[in-house]
């Protein structure tokens, strides 16, 4: 059964939450930190009823969000601080 | 290529997610005063709120982006069990795959008593979080994986925290040595956990929500009345009794001891709300007509709870023949759910056994 090696990363988790981060600890991965500063509430989705945000699908909604989480910290990541070393994700069979 | 894309850097994994709280079909946003806080914690008995958790893994590299799925819905909401879908996320982007969805998960709550919702929304972090809905509130933590309500009745060399459901890290902060306190007799104890009335009872700091109510029941002999419960998303109350007494103490005793816990459990069940699981512990008592007869007795006092719901029975320390006599009683007409455990502190067998009669 092929294996499938990857190559380094770097690891960056986008989140202020306390518990996301302490999660993230138990996996012994190295990772660094950032903080995307965004309006969360001016973020809207296209099933949002003309604009009524409270009508918005969740799952939308929580996806637009996150994804616009991941495109205000993208140009930041370069210059976040790298943890002590990178990760190297080990052979795993196939997916 | 965009500036932030690979170069010569190494290639960056980021990890972004959000979770949206939605009640009753309407995306709930952070609370704007803490009427609204309060009102938002108090609805939340009547119906479960539902959060919505996306995770997106980005790798800088490529600019692939993939929102991670897990099974474990509740528990990447809650955050505990995120660890294997990231990695297997982490690997999906790696390698070029996708795996697309979002997590959603209903969480139940009992209703909140007045003095954790006034806890809560004293608590500035409340006002910051979406619904007023903060599982990892270091204020007044709301739940916990599973359901622990438990009475026991113990004493010094058998704490609660080695037999009851909770135990882990949350191990049970135990009365120190020498600690005195004089019975107040079955009237106040009948009354003890009455809901906002008794000082003793108290939001614990840790990771469950908890009350506890300490009570010495009797000086000579050291024992000990203990209440604690917390609530899960199962929205259910059990509870844990636990029988360890000296050999010395008298059966008569013990049977006052335990309708003492009884009247203890009903007065939780008034707080709560609802009839819960009772869970019976019998332990370290290991002459078969005392175990017996504490179940036969708890079982005429506690005949509402246990036929509205299922009864659980634990045993610990227990010999093999008191816990068949034990298991004698569950076998008969009454259809009964039984589970007995025997734990690996009997000095009879380590091995867990199990017995269910319906």
């Amino acid at each position: 059964m092929a294996s499938i090696q990857m190559p380094a990363y770097r690891l960056v988790l986008g989140s202020s939450s306390r518990w996301r981060r302490q999660v993230l600890s138990r996996t012994g991965l190295p990772f660094a930190v950032a903080v995307a500063d965004i309006d969360e509430a001016a973020v809207t989705t296209p099933g949002g009823a003309l604009g009524d945000r409270a009508r918005s699908d969740p799952t939308q909604l929580s996806q637009a969000i996150a994804r616009a989480k991941a495109d205000a910290l993208l140009p930041r990541v370069s210059s976040v601080r790298s943890p002590a070393r990178s990760w190297r994700a080990p052979a795993v069979g196939p997916i | 290529m965009p500036s932030w894309l690979g170069g010569e850097q190494e290639p960056t994994l980021l990890v972004t997610a959000d979770q949206v709280v939605s009640y009753r079909g309407t995306i709930r946003e952070k609370p704007t005063s803490q009427e609204q806080c309060r009102e938002f914690l108090k609805s939340y008995a009547d119906e479960p709120a539902v959060t919505v958790s996306s995770l997106v893994v980005t790798n800088t590299a490529t600019g692939r982006q993939a929102v991670v799925r897990s099974t474990q819905r509740v528990e990447v909401t809650m955050g505990v069990s995120l660890v294997s879908p990231l990695l297997f996320g982490l690997h999906a982007v790696g390698v070029g795959g996708a795996v697309q969805g979002t997590d959603i998960a209903k969480q139940h709550f009992l209703p909140l008593p007045v003095h954790v919702i006034d806890q809560l929304v004293a608590d500035p972090l409340m006002m910051s979080t979406a619904g007023a809905f903060r599982i990892e509130s270091g204020s007044v933590p709301l739940r916990e994986p599973r359901i622990c309500c438990c009475l026991a009745l113990t004493d010094d060399k058998h704490p609660p925290a080695t037999c009851c459901p909770c135990r882990g890290d949350e191990a049970v902060p135990w009365a120190p040595r020498g600690r005195r306190e004089l019975y107040p007799g079955p009237a106040a104890a009948a009354a003890l956990p009455a809901a906002g009335r008794s000082p003793g009872w108290h939001a614990s700091r840790r990771r469950c929500r908890r009350t506890r109510v300490r009570l010495m029941l009797d000086v000579q002999t050291k024992l000990m009345l203990h209440t604690r419960y917390c609530t899960d998303a199962k929205n259910r109350l059990q509870v844990l009794f636990k029988l360890a007494v000296a050999r010395r103490d008298g059966v008569r005793l013990r049977l006052a001891l335990a309708n003492e816990a009884l009247s203890a459990y009903r007065a939780a069940q008034r707080e709560l709300g609802q009839v819960g699981k009772l869970v019976l512990l019998v332990a370290g008592t290991r002459r078969m007509m005392i175990a017996s007869g504490l179940v036969s007795r708890l079982l005429v006092s506690a005949r509402p709870q246990v036929n509205a719901g299922r009864l659980t029975l634990l045993a610990s320390r227990v010999s093999s023949r008191a816990l068949a006599s034990m298991a004698a009683i569950f076998s008969g007409p009454r259809r009964l759910w039984l589970n007995t455990v025997w734990s690996a502190d009997s000095g009879a067998s380590g091995d867990g056994a199990s017995a269910s009669a319906s």
